[in-house]
């Protein structure tokens, strides 16, 4: 998985590929390193192919990081498998979806 | 070094007036010099005719001729006392000599006077001063140096000086010539008064006349002595040599204006005629240069000789070159025409071709085609004649270029609009070969291999109308297929094509190539041959369609070096695939959910993208569990994805600790908190995605078996 930070008015993370087992934590660890002064967090989805459960436990994490913080977190772009895999699971509830 | 012809000219301008002067200067001094001689010679003979008349004429002969008869016995008196010249071996002694002569005549005639006169000769002193004024007079009139009378000594064969034309010097002195001396290398002069005698030397030449003495009006007896005129040839020499320098100053000025006047001439003759050509033909190239329209430049050389001839030829060049470039011009836009027709027939003929790569769950197909030339006369050609009969062909037409390509375009659509129309390939063919048989005076002809995969029986069955044997690649090995060949197609009217059936089974793939392959040469001239090519596909047995393409195509690029195509090459893999992905990891890691999602892609590839991302999740979550989780001394994780009909089968096993996922509840989050639990996710998810699932824990290994519709 390629991981693309880009910092500016709002923090943009754009991910190319699978959010699977093994990347999950390449996020977890990208996102880790970051200093971040924005107050809106954005991933950007349009590139990933799919996200599994290991997937989803790394965004929750980022959830309840920027919910302490109080920023604004935002997943943008999301493909027919992914929007089911939130559905199934509720996700869709607790993530702003755009 | 560049040397202007004006420069050439004027050299040899020089070269030549300077030979030509030389030339000139020669002939002016050989004839000066033998005008010169002649005319001393001329005039030594008058002074001496003048001698000769003065010493006999009436008034002066006693003067004269008893003069010498006197001079001559006094000097005979002293001469006879002293025949001998000492040869003297100093000056001083010669001088004692001397002073010792001149003693002795003083002793004679004490009146001597001084040095004008010899103190001997002083009794006739009117004669000697009369001779000697005489041989002065004759030496400046003949122009000669010396004048001198002397007499012949028979009895020894000598000349003796008695007297010469000098006055008041003592110049004999010099010249061994003082009366009583004598020289013995003269020959005895000729007593003939007129027939001259004439001496040469080489640097002198002398002329005498014999003194007679006169007895009533008659000559008498021996000559008395003779006169002497000599003339110094260096003085002429001398003189030639003033003339010839006159002469060469003379003609060099004419000779330096000559040259100028023919460099000037040359120049509005030749150089500046040259120059307007030279710089004609510069402008021109410069216009040919800059890629403008150009239009021919006349030099306008109006010299009416050679030069304007050239000028002419040069225009008239000018005018070919200006025609060639512009019909070189037409033709290359009329290749580059062509060649862009080339290039959109080609692109229509390959469009014409099916994908190179089909792939769906029950065949494969990978197609390569490489014309020699633009278009090619080979084709390939695969469709569906329903949903379990896959038609196939490949075909050569004999020949290459446009031609082989027409005839391959209508070959092709024939083929195919028949077999569509549910014939037996044996009809087809019969009906093909009749069609093609008609308006072909070109005399094409084709070899094809048609085939058609019955997908349920798993049989191919084909008709080889003269083309090269394919290859079957199955499991147990490669061989070229044993087969009947029949006659190629467009050959003999009304040939009945016998067609043959194998079984096919799943995982079988037939190899079909043109001769372009197996016949393309090296530099040796060998052949490619079918050694090659079993041995390629060997080396590829388990790799991809695409593989066996490239390693083909790079053994055929390796063995014909840089030899250029000369046929069309085609390639064609037809696979019948048996969609079964099995693979065993040993003690695996998180890599293998990887490994196995790619493989899966790979052999599943024509499954629809949003497919291929939900076997993804499937796998990451079923294999993640058992990575994650499951513990043996040597776990084995075993996962198997079968195609049955429209439905993948999945089947994972592990011989871990008992774990059945399903017994997990399910979990759906409705609200966020901060304490929020994560886990329970992955079911949810495979379940959402799959048709059907089972949990087994059978010899010791959990099972899980699911199956999803594709």
């Amino acid at each position: 998985m390629e991981i693309n930070i880009k910092h500016g008015d709002n923090l943009v993370i754009e991910l190319t590929g699978r959010l699977d087992t093994i990347t999950s934590t390449e996020l977890a660890d990208a996102v880790a390193k970051e200093t971040i002064t924005e107050n809106l967090i954005i991933i950007d989805f349009k590139n990933l192919e799919y996200i599994s459960s290991a997937g989803l436990r790394v965004l929750l994490a980022l959830k309840k990081q920027f919910s302490e913080e109080n920023k604004e977190f935002e997943i943008h772009n999301l493909n027919d498998v992914i929007k089911e895999v939130f559905n199934v699971t509720g996700f869709i509830n607790i993530l702003t979806v755009k | 070094m560049k040397v202007s012809i004006r420069t050439k000219i004027i050299l040899l301008g020089a070269v030549l007036s300077i030979l030509a002067t030389g030339i000139a200067l020669l002939v002016s001094y050989l004839s000066s010099k033998s005008a010169l001689t002649n005319q001393l010679d001329t005039s030594v003979q008058n002074s001496m005719l003048d001698l000769h008349d003065t010493f006999y004429a009436d008034l002066f002969r006693d003067d004269y001729i008893e003069g010498t008869e006197a001079v001559k016995d006094y000097i005979v008196g002293i001469y006879n006392n002293n025949p001998d010249v000492p040869e003297f071996e100093s000056v001083e002694e010669e001088k004692e000599y001397l002073t010792h002569l001149y003693a002795y005549m003083y002793y004679i005639y004490p009146d001597f006077k001084g040095l004008i006169m010899y103190p001997g000769l002083a009794a006739f002193s009117k004669q000697y001063i009369a001779l000697r004024s005489l041989l002065n007079s004759a030496k400046i009139l003949s122009g000669g140096n010396k004048a001198y009378i002397a007499f012949y000594d028979d009895d020894r064969d000598r000349l003796v000086y008695m007297i010469d034309d000098s006055f008041g010097k003592l110049e004999y002195l010099n010249e061994e010539r003082f009366p009583g001396t004598y020289k013995t290398n003269m020959a005895k002069p000729s007593d003939d008064s007129v027939n001259i005698s004439t001496y040469s030397t080489g640097k002198t030449i002398i002329k005498s006349i014999p003194i007679y003495k006169i007895y009533d009006e008659k000559v008498v007896g021996d000559p008395i002595a003779y006169v002497f005129l000599e003339y110094d040839y260096n003085k002429t020499n001398e003189e030639i040599i003033k003339t010839t320098l006159i002469n060469f100053a003379t003609l060099g000025s004419v000779a330096l204006l000559l040259i100028i006047l023919y460099a000037l001439v040359s120049h509005f003759l030749i150089v500046k005629n040259l120059k307007k050509l030279s710089s004609s033909t510069m402008e021109f190239t410069k216009a040919l240069n800059s890629g403008e329209e150009i239009k021919s430049i006349n030099p306008n050389v109006k010299s009416k000789d050679e030069i304007e001839q050239l000028s002419e030829s040069f225009v008239s060049l000018e005018d070919e070159i200006i025609n060639y470039i512009s019909v070189i011009k037409e033709e290359t836009i009329t290749k580059e025409r062509m060649n862009a027709e080339l290039n959109v027939a080609s692109k229509i003929q390959l469009a014409a071709l099916p994908n190179k790569q089909y792939d769906d769950k029950d065949i494969s197909v990978r197609a390569y085609i490489q014309s020699a030339k633009e278009v090619g006369g080979d084709f390939y050609d695969y469709f569906y004649l329903d949903e379990t009969h896959l038609a196939f062909c490949i075909c050569d037409v004999s020949g290459k270029g446009v031609p082989a390509s027409l005839f391959m375009m209508r070959g092709k659509e024939l083929i195919k609009s028949k077999l569509l129309s549910n014939n037996s390939i044996e009809n087809v063919l019969y009906d093909v070969n009749n069609s093609l048989l008609n308006n072909n005076e070109e005399g094409l002809f084709i070899t094809a291999f048609v085939g058609i995969i019955d997908l349920e029986k798993d049989e191919l069955t084909f008709v080889s109308a003269g083309h090269e044997r394919p290859f079957i690649i199955t499991n147990e090995g490669i061989e070229q297929l044993k087969c009947n060949s029949n006659f190629i197609l467009s050959g003999i009217k009304d040939f009945n094509y016998k067609s043959e059936t194998i079984q096919f089974k799943k995982g079988t793939t037939i190899f079909l190539h043109t001769d372009g392959l197996n016949e393309a040469i090296n530099a040796q001239r060998e052949e490619f041959g079918y050694e090659r090519i079993l041995s390629s596909l060997d080396e590829t047995k388990n790799s991809s369609l695409d593989e066996k393409i490239t390693n083909l195509n790079n053994k055929l690029k390796e063995f014909v070096g840089d030899e250029e195509p000369f046929d069309d090459e085609t390639l064609l893999f037809v696979q019948n695939i048996n969609l079964e992905l099995d693979e065993k990891y040993e003690n695996p890691g998180f890599e293998v959910i990887e490994d196995y999602t790619n493989k899966f892609n790979n052999m599943f590839g024509f499954l629809e993208q949003k497919k291929k991302y939900e076997f993804g999740i499937i796998f990451d979550e079923l294999l993640n569990n058992v990575v994650s989780y499951e513990k043996a001394d040597v776990l084995i994780l075993e996962v198997n994805a079968k195609l049955e009909k429209d439905t993948i089968k999945l089947t994972v096993s592990s011989n871990g600790q008992e774990y059945n996922p399903l017994l997990n509840k399910d979990n759906y989050i409705d609200k966020y908190s901060d304490d929020l639990q994560f886990g329970g996710f992955g079911v949810t998810i495979i379940k959402n995605l799959v048709d059907s699932i089972r949990y087994n824990r059978k010899d010791g290994k959990n099972v899980l078996t699911l199956t999803k519709k594709i």
